[in-house]
């Protein structure tokens, strides 16, 4: 039934009445010929009940409609909607890709969805994926259907947001039902309608590749690959690892259902590593996995080379550093100890060295901003200094010992360490702690831990399974989110088509008054002439 | 043009200007009407770390540029830990916000669903940015999905005129006065300032340094740290006159506090090369002789590992074996056994307490091997009942009874007394006929003056007429040797191999002689002060000597990987001797001898690491100490039973993260087996003790896992593996609310990964694409309708210049 937002409006409907008035037969509309003006005096003219009145101005009709219009349309129309709003969230987990024999399982259950909302022709279908839920599309088209499934997998699925479970629509889910959170909604509620797809119970794949650059061979990665059996049955696979120099690993497994194994493979750090499964599945998407090995890579860094040989020495032998001209441009930071002039626009680290060297005194003492497992064991004792450091309030005294700064990190960016350690001095004792100091400072230079870095690509754990789980208990329990609406109607703003309609009915109003001015125009021009 | 014409073309004009009206309507253009003007919606943050004055002018501030920039509606939504419900204007009730923290994400999450329920078209976020619930971050890439335009306005409160920027403290430290930590301070310290440190361990002690300054801005204090184990420091800083809190800085640092003598060595000897090493690396070493280890019997917890250097277990009273057993047990005191002519079955380890946590039984092979034992007890006068009323020959008696009970039955037996006459009670037959003998009467008494050499003629005559594989003597005697010819006795006992303990009682034995007899290879003199200890004595030499020492040159062989980094080392040198013993099931031996006898074995006992060194670190490894690995084989050592972490064998890195804490395990590659079976997690947490982590091994030599938020404090992680474990602290901090200032600087992290932007009150009237939901403008609408109608009355009736002013002139003539 038709309701109104603020009816209140509806009271100018009373102006019609007057508009007829104003477009009402009579008199006044009649035409008295006389041969003189002189004479219009003397006429007398017929009192309208003299005779039949005339029938109003026909046009006081289409005024009327405009008029009308507007005022319902100010009122707020709400038409009670034939079918109600829906939302169709969409499973798009890795799992939905899965070939069955009429395709995806992802295009298999939209072209479902299309079906059912063309059958039950619902107003307004938003569609939301489930890996990121604020994000809207408007139907359940093959283009947002392709722009799903170039996306599925990258995120883990969730169960949609309470928020967005709003009591005025009807949620829909498309799901293969392989997976817990999808189907795991908040406030123990479940979809009004759960399209259900996918029949392939039988997959394997390769569920996460991982690298990490040999300490002992800086051109080497060791490589960790992992394979499950995402389905029901024991199966068998072959593993094929290939770096930049051709396969580096084959390997036979078998895996029991729901099993995995790792396999491990060295290969060299120059290039990206694939990983592949042979043969291939129901889901090719997980059997092939490629990694780039280039957050591995060394970084280079702009040394100046008057610095001390055994600093030189241990970023040359650090297995994520390399040494690098000073004027060269494709580096990632600066070793700066006094002769390369003007400071660049990069991570710098300065050695300073302004007086005769002379070893620390008083114990070790960190900073906060060196977490504890960054931290390393220093012997007071080694430490020698040749410059002392004066740290400002906005920097950060790193490491020191006693009173005295040994390592200040300046405020502002680009990033700047500056220390006053003497590694000339410090070098000569050959202790383990020099490359672990180098490194530390480094690590605090670039934000990031050299020794511990990864390559990692990463499908989850439950990445492979493809298999349906059975969730009927759980599914008993849970409320459909249709129970939630009771008595709540499903209604549609209605003010856009008579807004719409008014714009008609005023282009027709223009035209007629447009053909008046014509015709009122014509007879003036003829006496004018 | 005639009048009907112009009206009718004004009244078009009319119409048309009401068409171009509503086709704005109709198109979403937005006028006067509220409900189709961009709606805005500001998070206010109400936590305490806000200055509340501020905040209410910055919102006012807000919400009038909003309106001038044309925004519809303006929703405000209070925060700090949990969000308010959203309302068109401040509610002031911030007591249920919990204003002791703040939920930046719960806010967010809050504002999308307001955005669901009726479409936003902009958020504007004003907070100092810290928080300490949920995750900022996360909720702000969840609106940036939902293409919610977001601006934060960042507004902190004023940093204290003077505050604690930071504090410096040393990660480990021995317990002692004197631990020194510097607190760097900013703003205006001209006027005097105290600054106090507060010292807090787990076991609730505290110890609380403070000193007064200023103008300084870093101060050192000093504080007496009491308690082993990890300790926080709090900071704070006062005014000196007033004594009021400017600043405080709880949970600034975390500090490992251990012993000052991390390690115990006792000496068996003279101190070995180990410890010399281990002095020059610069452990921190309490060196005592064996003698004095009784002493250490109620101290052992101070220690995180005992070095034992050729140790005899009657060094020391069984009060002190069983004390370091319970330690190394049940406190994880590491233990580090060191193999010498006194240590092993020769230090009397076989069935001591001490063996119970060894890896290896002292129980060399030789001990099955048949042995003929000849007992020479001296029954002269002076053996007898002397005048402290002590009967030496009867202990002797008891002795000889207790030893020959321990002796196999595949054992032989006998016995001569002797003074100046020797005389066989017990010829040499079956060890179980002659205990019987032994325990019958003697039917000797002691008298008469002492003569060695016929008795040992006499003995050796008895020895050499056996067939065992080994002939021992076991000579007691408290009297002076003289005219003996030692050196041809001795060759006499070296050529039918016989073996020979003597035991010299009381102060007036000879045991210059005897030494000379015995000679320093394969016999022992053993002084036996108090006579009551004869038995006891008699018994462990023989047991002793029984056991074997293997000598010559030993090639070393290295079968398993050392429990620390490197775990292989090449080319060991010879070894020249070393205790024979057998390793226990669930030992590892790591180094044997080319016959398989253990060398470096280990094992886990209870919670502590022991390891023996058989071969010891000293006169039996000579090589070894030239060689180029021993430093890291000498520390190594050390290091994996005192618990401490080896180099990077094995690295553990936590990472707090909003929601908990990420641990990454790295693993050397020869110390790591294979995946998270190998390796063990725990933690303990602010509210829980001994948490196991599942770990998931997600790279080469990596291992990970999370642990959920158990608040701010100290969490104590603790990584073992087959090889070794280490200890790792890690402070979780949280700034309390009250005691935040400024703005977090993640806010610009997050501006800068454009998941919020700068304030822009001029795009707040920019209305965010919502694909036509909105109602038409309902002003629009109404201007259209009286456009139209002014037309149509235009149209409809007609206006006469004069009746209009002949109308005019009657009202002011009325009026």
């Amino acid at each position: 039934m038709l309701s109104f937002a603020t009816p209140l409006w509806l009271v100018g409907l009373a102006l019609l009445p007057v508009l007829r008035w104003l477009h009402r037969g009579g008199q006044h509309r009649r035409s008295v010929p006389v041969s003189r003006l002189g004479l219009w005096r003397a006429a007398a003219a017929r009192p309208p009940a003299a005779g039949a009145r005339q029938p109003p101005d026909p046009a006081w009709r289409r005024r009327a409609l405009l008029a009308a219009l507007l005022f319902v349309a100010l009122a707020g129309p709400q038409w009670p909607a034939r079918h109600e709003p829906v939302t169709l969230w969409v499973d798009d987990s890795l799992s939905m890709l899965t070939r069955e024999a009429q395709g995806t399982r992802l295009a298999i259950g939209m072209a479902q969805a299309r079906t059912l909302l063309a059958g039950s022709a619902p107003a307004d279908v938003e569609v939301r994926a489930l890996s990121q839920p604020w994000q809207r599309f408007d139907s359940a088209s093959d283009a947002n259907a392709a722009t799903l499934a170039a996306s599925a997998g990258r995120r883990p699925a969730q169960p949609p947001p309470a928020a967005l479970l709003r009591r005025d629509r009807r949620h829909w889910l498309l799901t293969d039902g392989a997976h817990a959170a999808p189907v795991d909604w908040p406030g123990a509620l479940q979809p009004d309608r759960r399209i259900q797809v996918g029949g392939t119970v039988r997959n394997v794949g390769l569920e996460r590749l991982s690298a990490r650059r040999q300490l002992a061979d800086a051109g080497q990665a060791d490589l960790l690959l992992r394979v499950s059996n995402g389905g029901t049955a024991a199966e068998t696979r072959t593993v094929v690892i290939s770096g930049a120099a051709g396969e580096v690993v084959r390997r036979v497994l078998q895996l029991a259902p729901a099993g995995s194994a790792l396999v491990n493979a060295v290969a060299p750090l120059a290039a990206d590593v694939r990983a592949t499964l042979q043969p291939a599945d129901a889901l090719p998407e997980d059997d092939a996995i490629t990694l780039s090995l280039a957050p591995l890579r060394k970084r280079r860094v702009a040394t100046d080379s008057t610095c001390p040989a055994a600093l030189m020495a241990a970023v040359q032998a650090h297995p994520a550093l390399a040494l690098a001209p000073a004027n060269a441009t494709d580096v990632q930071a600066v070793l700066d100890c006094g002769a390369l002039g003007a400071a660049r626009e990069l991570p710098t680290l300065r050695l300073w060295a302004e007086r005769t060297p002379a070893p620390a005194r008083g114990a070790v003492q960190w900073s906060s901003a060196v977490e504890g497992s960054r931290r390393i064991r220093l012997d007071a004792e080694w430490l020698w200094l040749a410059a002392r450091l004066q740290a400002g309030v906005a920097d950060t005294v790193l490491l020191a010992a006693g009173d005295e700064p040994l390592i200040v990190s300046r405020a502002g960016t680009p990033k700047r360490l500056e220390t006053g350690l003497d590694f000339a001095a410090m070098g000569s004792a050959r202790r383990a702690e020099l490359p672990l100091l180098v490194n530390l400072m480094f690590d605090q230079l670039l934000g990031s831990r050299l020794l511990e870095e990864l390559a990692l690509v990463d499908r989850g754990p439950a990445s492979s399974w493809i298999a349906p789980a059975t969730r009927a208990a759980s599914a008993a329990a849970r409320t459909p989110t249709a129970d939630r609406h009771g008595d709540l109607r499903f209604t549609r703003d209605a003010t856009q088509p008579l807004l719409a309609a008014a714009l008609l009915v005023l282009l027709w109003e223009i035209a007629a008054l447009c053909r008046q001015w014509l015709r009122l125009r014509g007879p003036a021009q003829a006496g004018a002439e | 043009m005639n009048k009907g014409a112009k009206r009718t073309l004004l009244a078009l004009a009319l119409q048309l200007a009401a068409l171009a009206v509503l086709g704005l309507a109709v198109r979403g253009t937005s006028w006067l009407d509220a409900r189709s003007k961009p709606r805005l919606l500001v998070l206010v943050d109400r936590s305490q770390s806000m200055p509340r004055a501020d905040t209410d002018s910055t919102l006012a501030e807000v919400v009038r540029a909003a309106h001038a920039a044309g925004v519809g509606e303006v929703r405000s939504l209070e925060f700090a830990g949990r969000p308010a419900q959203a309302a068109a204007a401040q509610t002031g009730d911030t007591d249920a916000l919990q204003p002791a923290a703040t939920d930046i994400e719960a806010a967010l999450d809050a504002a999308l669903a307001a955005h669901a329920q009726a479409a936003l078209d902009s958020v504007v976020v004003v907070s100092d940015g810290f928080e300490n619930k949920g995750d900022a971050a996360r909720a702000l890439r969840a609106v940036r999905e939902a293409r919610l335009p977001l601006q934060w306005l960042a507004l902190g409160r004023p940093p204290p005129p003077a505050r604690i920027v930071e504090v410096l403290a040393p990660d480990r430290a021995q317990l002692g006065p004197g631990l020194q930590i510097t607190v760097q301070l900013a703003g205006q310290l001209e006027r005097p300032l105290r600054v106090k440190a507060t010292l807090r361990s787990a076991g609730g002690d505290t110890a609380t340094a403070s000193t007064v300054t200023a103008g300084a801005a870093r101060v050192m204090l000093a504080l007496d740290a009491r308690r082993i184990g990890a300790a926080v420091v709090d900071v704070a800083l006062e005014d000196a006159a007033t004594g009021a809190t400017l600043d405080a800085l709880p949970d600034a640092a975390v500090i490992d506090l251990s012993p000052r003598a991390a390690v115990l060595y006792a000496s068996g000897s003279r101190p070995g090369p180990l410890a010399r090493s281990l002095i020059d690396g610069g452990w921190a070493l309490k060196l005592i002789p064996a003698a004095q280890l009784e002493a250490q019997t109620d101290g052992l917890d101070a220690y995180r590992a005992v070095v034992l250097d050729d140790v005899a277990v009657s060094d020391a009273s069984p009060r002190l074996w069983n004390a370091l057993v319970a330690a190394v047990k049940d406190r994880g005191t590491g233990l580090l056994v060191l193999g010498g002519e006194r240590s092993f079955a020769r230090g009397g380890y076989r069935a001591s307490s001490l063996e119970s946590v060894l890896p290896v039984l002292s129980e060399p092979a030789a001990l099955d091997q048949p042995a003929s034992v000849v007992f020479a007890v001296d029954k002269s006068g002076s053996m007898g009942r002397g005048s402290g009323g002590v009967d030496r020959f009867a202990l002797a008696q008891r002795a000889v009874l207790e030893t020959a009970r321990s002796l196999t039955e595949r054992d032989a037996l006998g016995l001569v007394v002797f003074d100046v006459v020797p005389r066989v009670l017990v010829p040499l037959g079956p060890a179980a006929a002659g205990t019987l003998a032994l325990a019958r009467d003697w039917q000797a008494q002691p008298q008469g003056g002492t003569k060695l050499a016929p008795a040992l003629d006499l003995a050796i005559a008895e020895l050499e007429s056996s067939r065992a594989a080994r002939r021992l003597l076991v000579v007691v005697t408290d009297g002076f040797v003289d005219e003996a010819p030692l050196a041809e006795l001795r060759a006499r006992l070296d050529r039918a191999r016989i073996e020979t303990v003597a035991l010299a009682v009381g102060p007036d034995a000879d045991v210059g002689a005897l030494e000379r007899l015995v000679g320093a290879g394969t016999g022992q003199v053993l002084r036996v002060n108090q006579a009551a200890e004869l038995p006891s004595v008699m018994r462990a030499g023989l047991e002793r000597q029984r056991s074997r020492v293997e000598r010559g040159r030993i090639t070393v062989v290295q079968s398993l990987a050392l429990p620390f980094s490197p775990g292989m080392l090449q080319g060991w040198p010879e070894v020249s001797a070393h205790a024979v013993t057998r390793s226990r099931p669930e030992a590892l031996v790591a180094v044997q001898s080319e016959r398989g006898e253990p060398l470096i074995a280990w094992q886990q006992s209870g919670r502590g690491h022991v390891l023996v060194v058989t071969c010891g670190l000293g006169p039996w490894a000579p090589q070894w100490l030239r060689w180029r690995q021993w430093p890291p084989l000498a520390g190594g050592l050390v290091n994996w039973v005192s618990g401490t972490p080896a180099g990077q064998a094995v690295g553990l890195t936590v990472t707090d993260l909003p929601a908990g804490l990420l641990v990454d395990a790295d693993i050397a590659a020869g110390a790591l087996g294979a995946g998270p079976g190998d390796v063990t997690i725990t933690v303990d947490t602010p509210t829980s003790a001994g948490q196991v982590l599942a770990t998931d091994r997600v790279a080469p030599g990596r291992l990970r896992a999370t642990l959920p938020d158990a608040g701010a404090g100290l969490y104590t992680f603790m990584l073992s593996t087959a090889h070794g474990s280490q200890r790792q602290l890690h402070l979780r901090r949280q700034r309390a609310e009250n005691a935040a200032w400024g703005i977090n600087p993640a806010v610009a992290s997050w501006r800068a990964a454009g998941l919020a932007g700068e304030w822009q009150p001029g795009l707040l009237a920019r209305r965010r694409d919502d694909d036509g939901q909105r109602a038409p403008d309902r002003a629009l609408i109404g201007l259209g309708l009286v456009l139209f109608l002014a037309g149509v009355l235009l149209d409809r009736v007609p206006l006469e210049r004069a009746k209009v002013s002949a109308a005019l002139r009657r009202w002011r003539t009325r009026a």
